[in-house]
């Protein structure tokens, strides 16, 4: 593996940690606030998956890593970023149905995902891939959670952003949440790219949490409104 | 409030850029579909 296979993913993770940290910063402060208590849960998992990612490009492969990368990294993470959006626009009875299903949904996967048998011997040629499980079934859990996951963080972010340009207003929290859309989708092409044995998903995920990263900074971001006296004069 | 000093213009290029986007997300939600009727057993 070359060293941009280890160095990607290794930046994706730290920049992901940090990137929690914010978020969990900003909901202690604010605790009524779960969405961003739920994104910074997606966002430790989004960085549990850089690490594995970076830990087989330094130690080689390794079936108990490659279990956590596919739960955390490849299954978990895009669903509970986008469930945090779910909890920010969705009513309250939508996010307590979706929120049970997606605990449900979430231990199922993690009792299959170690349950599930791996080549021991297999080769990682240069990304980490759901391949090497010899439990094949395993790997039908990963599209329905990151449907999921793009319906709501991608199409979470694009609805604020258009809620905001049609009122014109608060363009700073609009150019936020495109960013947060773009950056969203940058792995889920990347996971694409992967599931047909094509590289590019280590570098979506690094595009990906960089991307959403700005998008945060710009939609909690303070702006200064005009005073009614500097309106006037 | 007072309207953000933004050019028509400007309001135009964003809403393609939404619009773009939301063509973008389909289309990776079409793939992932793909991906899933590849792999179930009956297909």
């Amino acid at each position: 593996m070359s060293a941009i296979n280890t160095l990607l993913p290794l930046a994706s993770s730290i920049l992901s940690f940090v990137f929690a940290a914010a978020v969990f910063q900003r909901y202690v402060r604010r605790p009524t606030r779960k969405s961003l208590l739920v994104w910074s849960i997606g966002l430790v998992f989004y960085g549990i998956g850089g690490a594995c990612e970076a830990l087989t490009g330094v130690f080689g492969f390794n079936p108990l890593v490659l279990k956590i990368w596919y739960l955390f990294g490849a299954i978990l993470v895009a669903a509970w970023l986008g469930q945090g959006t779910v909890f920010l626009l969705a009513p309250d009875r939508w996010v307590r149905f979706t929120t049970i299903l997606l605990v449900g949904a979430s231990l199922f996967a993690m009792f299959a995902v170690m349950m599930a048998g791996v080549d021991p011997n297999y080769t990682v040629s240069a990304e980490l891939t759901g391949r090497a499980f010899t439990t094949t079934w395993v790997r039908m859990l990963t599209p329905f959670f990151n449907i999921y996951g793009t319906v709501t963080l991608v199409g979470g972010a694009l609805y604020s952003a258009w809620l905001f340009w049609r009122k014109r207003v608060l363009p700073h929290r609009m150019i936020g949440n495109i960013l947060i859309a773009t950056g969203a989708l940058a792995p889920a092409f990347g996971g694409v790219l992967s599931r047909f044995g094509l590289p590019g998903l280590y570098l979506g995920e690094f595009v990906g949490v960089f991307l959403m990263y700005i998008g945060f900074l710009q939609t909690t971001v303070t702006v200064a409104q005009p005073t009614a006296t500097s309106v006037a004069g | 409030m007072p309207r953000p000093e933004h050019s028509e213009a400007y309001w135009t290029a964003i809403k393609y850029v939404i619009l773009a986007l939301t063509g973008l997300m389909i289309v990776a939600l079409v793939l992932a579909l793909v991906i899933v009727l590849r792999l179930v057993p009956w297909s």
